[in-house]
């Protein structure tokens, strides 16, 4: 894999003198699907950097993708991780200097590119050539970066050590996991009185307003909202949702962004967190999971710790680092 | 869900609805019941579909008309065994139907339903932001730029002159032109959940029942490649694809003068996983039975057997991918873990298996112990091997 990438670079690098030109440059235009001529080229100008960035990164030989300070306001702060994990997995360059591509406008009014071709120079030459999807707010700023393959090509290419055995406990969790979601949708109060351990620590985040006239005036121009968290016990959580169960006739409870992670000490704790989304008769909201769940009874495992906590305050996405892990807990 | 005001004699006749379903899913669980702790009802989904529909006179199975919804819509019932498990706006003709993935039509056909039961642009986008599907008519989905009312997209579906449905990913797109060059994509998250009917229970349920029915064999199916690979343990492999992991493979395992591997002595790992890609002698796949525990949603589902070749067969037929794996021994048991994963419909199946050597050599026929675990969802996983 570094072969390779040594030889990318050094090919570029020669062209690039031999030819007198940045070859490292990439122009991208979007063909059609977006009215909005500001947002259309913010979308070209965003892409064109990106692309060009990434390039310029693989022939500088650079461990972080550098974006000139002036281009920084062209990516969201998670769009900005996003390119930085990325990278972090596999150094990438866009292949061609000219990349046109129609513009998927979604119904929040978000944009999506796809198509975008790429070569992960960690992959193997089965998976080197790949596209990228990225994702667009709506001032254009570029908010996610995906490849654009199934997620289990896409882990072929990083996860090549893994054992059968683990894979097969890491599945039985997502099994759970969707067992759980499906005992909501049910509204299986029994099932779920069931998984929870009888000392399980739950914990609710909810967001309040801050009474703008206790807050000092430096704060007062700032943030106006901040998450306040409850801890209920099992029977409490329980009644409440025996409550919720019977004042909604209908509750569709979506899982998404699932992430499972083993206890580094103990084989048989594992911390998931995943997006939340909750819709209901009465009520909707969109929020961070994470779930604590003890496998050392494989048949009957249960769960110890249960968070939620909104996925946006003060109009901003939670902060990743702020969302509950596993090392958040001592067990 | 918005439900739309009922008149007192369309109460009456829903709870006549009921009464009948009721009796006839009564009849047709008992059985089944009494024998697997299984009992199958109506999915949930559809008898609250069944519910809300504002419509007098609604059959188990078959088409009625429902004029508060639409006056040009016709609307249709499907049922299995007695079962009502469908409830769908006609919206595709029969060529259609049989041409493409019928359970993609049918989610199609079933959403226009739930569309048809929103009062609003603004609701029914709400419902498609909920389910993540948009509809999207020459660029702009539902509710924006001038696409403002469903039944644009309804003139589209009329007057199709092409269809196309991909699938592969994690998103479905089926594509629609009309005569007028208008185009329609429906872009449906590729999901099981949302795709069928069923609940993971209800489906859960009701693949054991189409198991324990089935009577379709395994096909062999030999590699046609004949590009070998050296494996670890001094054999050659034929294959090449691997799911999620590198050594989850759907590899068939040849000796190094390369004939297909049979030693159960010496590889008894490497020969199941031969049987279980296919590629073994009809007799050593004929002699084996299962004894399965099934991990589902509902506990009270009993073990059962069930021969391999039958199990295979079934699973091979609707459209599954087959990845074989050894999880190392357990003391002399053998442990080999097959995972079949549904393209289309991005979940998996899990059969983990333990064996003896022996076992595979055995003249007679022989049951082995297996674990079952079923629609495990695949398309929300982000990271499944998370570290920090």
């Amino acid at each position: 894999m570094r072969i390779k990438h040594l030889l990318f670079t050094a090919a570029l690098a020669l062209l690039a003198v031999s030819a007198h030109a940045q070859l490292d440059v990439v122009r991208f235009n979007v063909q059609d699907g977006i009215s909005d001529a500001t947002l259309k080229a913010n979308i070209e100008k965003s892409t064109s950097t990106l692309l060009s960035a990434l390039n310029a990164t693989v022939i500088s030989g650079k461990s972080k993708v550098k974006i000139e300070k002036a281009d920084e306001t062209l990516f969201t702060k998670d769009g900005r991780t996003c390119l930085d994990e990325m990278w972090a997995s596999s150094a990438m360059m866009c292949p061609v200097s000219q990349v046109t591509e129609k513009g998927i406008t979604m119904q929040n009014g978000t944009v999506q590119v796809r198509n975008v071709p790429i070569t992960l120079l960690a992959a193997d030459d089965d998976n080197c050539e790949q596209e990228l999807v990225i994702c667009f707010n709506q001032q254009g700023q570029i908010d996610n970066i995906m490849i654009a393959l199934e997620e289990h090509r896409y882990l072929d290419v990083i996860n090549a050590q893994i054992s059968v055995k683990d894979f097969h406990r890491r599945q039985a969790i997502i099994d759970f996991v969707e067992n759980f979601r499906t005992a909501y949708n049910r509204k299986d109060i029994d099932y779920i009185n069931n998984v929870f351990s009888d000392n399980a620590l739950i914990i609710t985040g909810k967001v309040v307003k801050i009474d703008k006239k206790k807050q000092d005036l430096t704060s007062k121009s700032l943030n106006n909202e901040q998450i306040q968290y409850q801890k209920s016990t099992k029977e409490e959580y329980i009644n409440n949702l025996k409550k919720c169960f019977k004042n909604n006739s209908y509750i569709n409870l979506v899982f998404d962004e699932i992430e499972v992670m083993r206890h580094p000490k103990r084989d048989d704790i594992f911390g998931v967190t995943l997006k939340q989304h909750w819709n209901s008769s009465n009520y909707s909201d969109v929020g961070y999971l994470f779930l604590m769940i003890n496998f050392e009874d494989e048949m009957n495992p249960c769960i110890q710790v249960r968070t939620w906590q909104p996925d946006k305050y003060n109009g901003k996405p939670l902060p990743r680092e702020e969302v509950f892990s596993l090392d958040m807990f001592s067990i | 869900m918005t439900c739309l005001p009922c008149t007192d004699s369309q109460v009456y006749d829903m709870k006549g609805l009921k009464y009948t379903l009721a009796i006839v899913l009564l009849a047709a669980a008992l059985p089944l019941s009494a024998e697997s702790g299984i009992e199958i009802k109506t999915p949930e989904r559809i008898a609250r579909m069944l519910k809300s529909m504002p419509a007098d006179d609604i059959p188990q199975s078959g088409q009625f008309r429902c004029p508060q919804l639409s006056g040009t819509i016709v609307f249709y019932t499907e049922a299995r065994d007695g079962v009502t498990e469908q409830v769908g706006a006609r919206l595709f003709s029969r060529g259609i139907r049989e041409s493409y993935d019928p359970v993609i039509i049918s989610f199609v056909e079933r959403l226009w339903v739930e569309l048809l039961l929103r009062n609003t642009t603004a609701s029914q986008t709400d419902l498609l932001r909920e389910y993540g599907v948009r509809i999207v008519l020459g660029g702009y989905p539902l509710g924006s730029g001038n696409f403002t009312k469903l039944d644009q997209a309804l003139d589209v579906i009329n007057s199709l002159t092409s269809v196309s449905i991909t699938t592969g990913g994690n998103e479905i797109d089926m594509f629609m032109r009309d005569s007028g060059d208008a185009t329609l994509h429906i872009y449906i998250p590729a999901s099981r959940d949302l795709l069928f009917p069923y609940d993971k229970k209800e489906h859960e349920e009701r693949l054991i029942v189409e198991l324990k029915e089935n009577n379709i064999s395994y096909r062999q199916s030999l590699p046609e490649s004949a590009s070998f690979t050296r494996t670890g343990n001094n054999l050659l492999a034929i294959g090449g694809d691997c799911y999620m992991i590198d050594s989850l493979r759907n590899d068939v395992f040849y000796t190094p003068d390369r004939r297909l591997l049979w030693d159960p002595q010496t590889y008894p790992e490497e020969s199941m996983r031969n049987i279980l890609m296919g590629a073994a002698a009809p007799g050593h796949l004929l002699g084996i039975t299962l004894n399965i525990t099934p991990h589902t949603y509902e506990r009270g589902i009993k073990k059962f057997k069930i021969p391999l070749n039958l199990l295979l067969g079934y699973l091979q037929q609707q459209g599954y991918r087959f990845y074989t794996g050894d999880m190392g021994r357990d003391g002399d048991r053998c442990q080999c873990l097959l995972a079949m994963f549904h393209p289309v419909y991005n979940y998996l199946h899990i059969l983990s298996l333990s064996f003896t050597p022996e076992q595979l050599e055995a003249d007679s026929e022989v049951t082995l112990k297996a674990d079952l675990s079923t629609f495990i969802p695949q398309h929300n996983i982000k990271n499944l091997f998370q570290e920090k």
